[in-house]
């Protein structure tokens, strides 16, 4: 219950986000002005939406979600900032950098945990196009993103309590189990939004779906949580909200 | 912008469909059982030869130091056994009904037999949610002869999932 009533909230601000967006225009005296436009470019056939200066900005974001959905799953506890750079006002290349403590007692009384952590590389994707089919520049400060990742964990895990007993012969026996390395790895498809509140600073929220999680841990079952992925026993989702700034290149962006 | 709204309210709405929570319960069998088959040898009088055919007869099994009856009275021909855990011998009491006549009277007396397995032990963590399961491999048996007359090891892995380990034949 408590995850669908988060959902429904991020639909919520999904819409309310996109309406926040003004890109409004004005006709007066037959020559149209477009709101938050810098240069007006005639409508040319075949006009190409990468225009240079390459180099458009960066952004520094600080993730305030992952640690309350951590506690709501448990004893998790994540921490995790994005860098991004700005590309053409299209393609943003990022790098998000975390860190998670995870703690888990089963039913049996077998606990796991885990503290380690973990690097995402990937690339975002602006769903708006920089130039209007009629050739005018948009800002594009506020858009909604696609993107792919290639994350990576170096963890460590502990299992500790695993009970062995003889029901007939009357004897048990309890086991832990220490692993000093464990490399996981796996891909994330990324869907989010990106505001820029006021002159820079900037928040957003992504949704993201794990998937293709390779391990060298001796079985994934004896993994329940890899930091940056989520649990391994289920399908993994997870959920961002940033908080940051942005550094434009470009004034007029 | 209508279909970008429409991609993202279909991307959240598949992911929360996809969200569903896992099972924090064992869904897998771990305990790992002793299979065996019990006959009885008869003598055929059409090929004048001793055959076997399936135990029809109620016998009892426990283990040697252990109050706990495993079977008792049961007419079965396929039962199950538990090897120990945690020492590298098991020893099991098989009890039968034994018809002795003499002087042409008949009595129904029960014979003690001693099946003792020599195996090595290896756990083998499954999941966290699971615990551990143990994988026998039976080096050596040995078997008294009151009422026992062969016991022929079929497979000295003992798993979860073997069908059968040994068959056990008595006499008649």
């Amino acid at each position: 219950m408590k995850r669908r009533a988060l959902y429904l909230l991020l639909l919520c601000f999904l819409f309310n986000s996109v309406v926040a967006q003004q890109f409004t225009t004005q006709t007066e005296n037959g020559v149209t002005q477009i709101k938050d436009s810098v240069e007006y470019r005639p409508s040319s056939g075949g006009l190409k939406q990468f225009q240079k200066p390459v180099y458009r900005g960066m952004s520094l974001h600080l993730d305030v979600a992952s640690p309350i959905m951590g506690a709501i799953n448990g004893k998790v506890y994540n921490a995790e900032v994005q860098i991004d750079v700005n590309l053409y006002r299209r393609l943003y290349p990022i790098l998000e950098v975390g860190y998670t403590d995870a703690q888990k007692t089963f039913y049996n009384g077998t606990s796991f945990s885990t503290t380690a952590p973990f690097f995402r590389l990937g690339i975002n994707y602006g769903l708006l196009k920089p130039f209007r089919d009629n050739g005018t520049m948009r800002s594009v400060k506020n858009y909604p993103f696609i993107g792919v990742r290639y994350g990576m964990s170096f963890m460590n895990y502990n299992i500790e309590n695993v009970t062995v007993t003889d029901d007939y012969w009357g004897k048990d026996q309890s086991l832990n189990y220490k692993k000093p390395f464990v490399y996981s790895g796996w891909i994330e498809i990324v869907g989010g939004v990106r505001i820029d509140i006021y002159k820079g600073l900037t928040m957003g929220w992504s949704v993201r779906l794990n998937t293709a999680l390779h391990t060298s841990a001796a079985d994934k079952s004896y993994v329940w949580y890899v930091p940056g992925y989520g649990k391994t026993a289920s399908t993994a989702f997870s959920f961002n909200y940033t908080i940051g700034y942005t550094f434009y290149n470009d004034k007029n962006q | 912008m209508n279909r970008i709204l429409k991609f993202f309210a279909f991307f959240c709405c598949s992911l929360f469909l996809a969200a569903c929570g896992d099972s924090n319960t064992c869904q897998k069998e771990v305990n790992t059982w002793l299979q065996a088959n019990a006959y009885e040898m008869y003598y055929n009088t059409e090929t004048e030869m001793m055959e076997a055919k399936a135990l029809s007869i109620p016998f009892v099994v426990y283990g040697v130091n252990n109050d706990s009856v495993l079977y008792q009275d049961n007419n079965i021909s396929a039962f199950s056994l538990p090897l120990n855990k945690f020492d590298s011998i098991t020893e099991f009491v098989f009890s039968t009904p034994f018809v002795q006549i003499q002087d042409t009277v008949s009595d129904t007396i029960f014979v003690n037999d001693t099946l003792s397995f020599y195996h090595q032990n290896e756990l083998v963590l499954v999941s966290l949610e699971c615990g551990c399961t143990v994988n026998y491999t039976i080096d050596a048996f040995s078997f008294t002869v009151n009422a026992i007359d062969s016991v022929v090891l079929i497979s000295n892995e003992v798993q979860v999932g073997t069908k059968n380990n040994f068959n056990i034949y008595f006499k008649r």
